[in-house]
């Protein structure tokens, strides 16, 4: 900057005013331009989703959906969708659930008996750094050996093989913010282990356990390299499902729009919801020791 | 209610720290008894090892002459009020209070009638149904005593429960306390690091340093007779003045040397020099004078020094002046109209009542108050 620094910026300059200003354009417009970097394709799928299969390629093309429609979405569903749905419902659901029932025991030994920052919480997360491609030769083979080869089961297995690390260390990074004195107190006022955990430990840490959760399930609920390797005709979860509307002749846009909207929106809505929670976790990590 | 001994209690922490060596002594049923001490002295580890949230590596812990150790805090019946994070967060100050009655399993009606005694008892009545956060420190503080009192327990033990609040709040829960632990009767265990709280509050006190047991008495016995240099400046409002003198010598006159200072002794201290010629000295600030130079009394019953004034701090009825004499510095509790300027040149006199004698060493002490105590006569004299 030339001139003298002003002491503040009721008594800058004209010049300084005018600087001032478009620095607020130019950062807003960064945002703007970041923001349709994600949006814009989120936009087009949703406003695709809407449009007969005729008007998706007319030229000049139609932003809006001139003949609004539904049939994309029921179509979808019945060529698929539907069961992709259910599917992934319930593998990421269950696999979700037996994160959280084994990792919580599991990250309160690691909060409350090992070093924060040690070798043992560094080897759990590790696991989670492995490509999936590595795992996922050797899940093959043995899920052939033991009849889980496109099997729920079999997908419940490898999902929370691959998120419970992740839930352990979140959990366990969550704990250790939990001072210790709360337990102590329970354990004075008589409270056995399992009330110890149930009045006091789990209302505390239900923020971790909600957002260690959601991310649990989001990731089963997007993973499609194992779904694609692992399973066959029986079992079909959605990005497999998605995927699987590409072997067609032409791939129908309007009902893989249709599907994807349906498969991303409860997505938005928890994240939106939990926005709150899942910042106050993240900045534990991140803000933390 | 109970007695509580421990005996030869020993606490190691991974092998390596010894954090509590070898801490003997007795709780009388009904006493409110003080663990005093610095940080790291394993205060809290005893306190700690009382309640049950730690076993000691070797002793014993009995309550009413039955060995505890290695029962749970819930069968020994022992409440405890945290320093900090007192209360579940999650739940309102009924819900903190009537917890452990939950668990106990005291029907509806039992519990609402307990939490609403106690709750009277100790004020939080209109409270009741605020969260910890909904509530100031001092308030926490009462809702967690009234959580540890509501079952009636064997002992409380109370670690550092008002050390976070602030002075004028402080001052109010000890007396508060004090009333309430002499109303119930509960023998009663206070860690702390103040020596006024364990002073004001406490029947007898228990001091410790580096995990290892100082002292035990009553707050008089300590004050006015603290075995050792290092109790003698822990215990009180203001540090007791303690300096080895070196090289006593009793011609031409009784004197010594102190960080290159010569230093006139009385006669009563004479008895206790050692063959090296060293001895310490004690005195309270209310118990030394300083006078202008020159002006100073003289006699056999009275030590003086002189020395520079280093800074004399307003207390509003008196006046501590630090006065520094060589490497020595000594403080001086003085009346109002006594002012001194910073490095005034100054004598200090220090009468024979108000006079400790320690050993050399600073181990033990010798004379306090006119008197010798039993065994100093042992002490080989120097001439």
């Amino acid at each position: 900057m030339s001139g003298p620094v002003s002491p503040s910026p009721a008594s800058a300059p004209e010049g300084n005013r005018l600087m001032m200003t478009l620095g607020i354009v130019a950062k807003h417009a960064v945002i703007v331009l970041i923001l349709a970097l994600f949006l814009l394709p989120l936009a087009w799928l949703l406003l695709t989703a809407f449009k007969p299969y005729s008007e998706l390629f007319t030229t000049p093309p139609t932003v809006l959906p001139v003949n609004g429609t539904l049939v994309n979405f029921s179509e979808g569903w019945a060529i698929g969708g539907g069961k992709g749905i259910g599917d992934s419902l319930i593998v990421s659901s269950i696999s979700t659930a037996l994160c959280l029932i084994l990792g919580f025991p599991a990250a309160y030994a690691l909060a409350r008996r090992f070093p924060p920052h040690g070798q043992m919480s560094f080897t759990i997360l590790s696991l989670r750094m492995l490509p999936p491609i590595v795992p996922v030769i050797g899940f093959y083979i043995l899920f052939q050996e033991l009849s889980l080869f496109d099997t729920y089961t079999g997908l419940v297995i490898v999902y929370t093989f691959m998120n419970l690390p992740l839930v352990i260390w979140l959990l366990a990074e969550f704990i250790r913010q939990i001072p210790k004195t709360y337990e102590e107190a329970a354990r004075i006022d008589g409270a056995p282990w399992y009330r110890l955990f149930w009045d006091v430990l789990l209302p505390l840490s239900a923020p971790g356990i909600l957002t260690a959760g959601i991310l649990a399930m989001i990731f089963a609920w997007n993973e499609f390299l194992f779904a694609l390797v692992l399973t066959g005709e029986k079992v079909i979860t959605l990005p497999k499902a998605l995927a699987s509307f590409f072997l067609f002749q032409q791939p129908n846009w309007g009902q893989l729009g249709a599907i994807g909207i349906v498969a991303i929106t409860p997505l938005l809505i928890v994240s939106y919801y939990m926005q709150r929670s899942l910042i106050r976790s993240f900045s534990v990590e991140l803000g933390g020791r | 209610m109970a007695s509580v001994t421990l005996s030869g209690v020993n606490k190691w922490y991974a092998g390596v720290v010894h954090a509590v060596q070898d801490v003997s002594f007795r709780i009388e049923d009904g006493e409110f008894f003080g663990l005093l001490g610095p940080s790291g002295s394993g205060k809290t580890s005893v306190l700690r090892m009382l309640a049950g949230l730690e076993r000691p590596t070797s002793g014993t812990i009995a309550f009413d002459d039955v060995p505890v150790q290695a029962r749970s805090p819930q069968e020994r019946n022992v409440a405890m009020a945290f320093e900090q994070n007192a209360l579940y967060p999650h739940m309102t100050a009924r819900q903190n209070i009537s917890y452990p009655l939950k668990i106990r399993g005291l029907s509806k009606g039992e519990i609402e009638t307990k939490v609403a005694d106690v709750a009277t008892m100790l004020n939080i009545a209109h409270l009741i149904d605020r969260r910890a956060s909904q509530m100031s420190g001092g308030q926490q503080q009462r809702v967690a005593i009234a959580r540890a009192l509501v079952r009636r327990p064997n002992l409380l033990c109370l670690d550092e429960p008002i050390a976070h609040l602030d002075t004028l709040l402080r001052a109010r829960l000890r007396g508060e306390l004090k009333r309430l632990q002499r109303s119930l009767g509960t023998t009663s265990v206070i860690v702390t690091h103040d020596p006024i709280e364990a002073m004001t509050m406490t029947d007898r006190i228990a001091l410790m340093r580096d995990g290892v047991m100082q002292q035990i008495g009553t707050a008089d016995e300590i004050y006015n007779r603290p075995v050792n240099a290092f109790v003698a400046q822990f215990f009180g409002l203001h540090s007791m003045n303690v300096f080895t003198v070196s090289d006593v010598r009793d011609t031409p006159e009784f004197s010594g040397q102190c960080g290159g200072q010569k230093v006139l002794l009385p006669d009563c201290v004479k008895p206790h020099v050692q063959a090296d010629r060293r001895v310490a000295i004690g005195a309270r600030p209310s118990g030394v004078s300083v006078h202008k130079q020159g002006q100073a009394p003289r006699g056999a019953d009275m030590l003086s020094l002189s020395g520079r004034v280093y800074v004399a701090e307003q207390l509003g009825d008196s006046i501590l002046v630090t006065v520094q004499a060589g490497e020595t510095t000594v403080q001086a509790m003085t009346p109002p109209s006594q002012v001194f300027g910073i490095d005034e040149p100054v004598d200090i006199t220090i009468r024979e009542n108000a006079l400790y004698v320690f050993d050399g060493d600073q181990r033990t002490l010798r004379f306090a108050s006119g008197q010798s105590l039993p065994g100093a006569d042992r002490i080989a004299s120097f001439g």
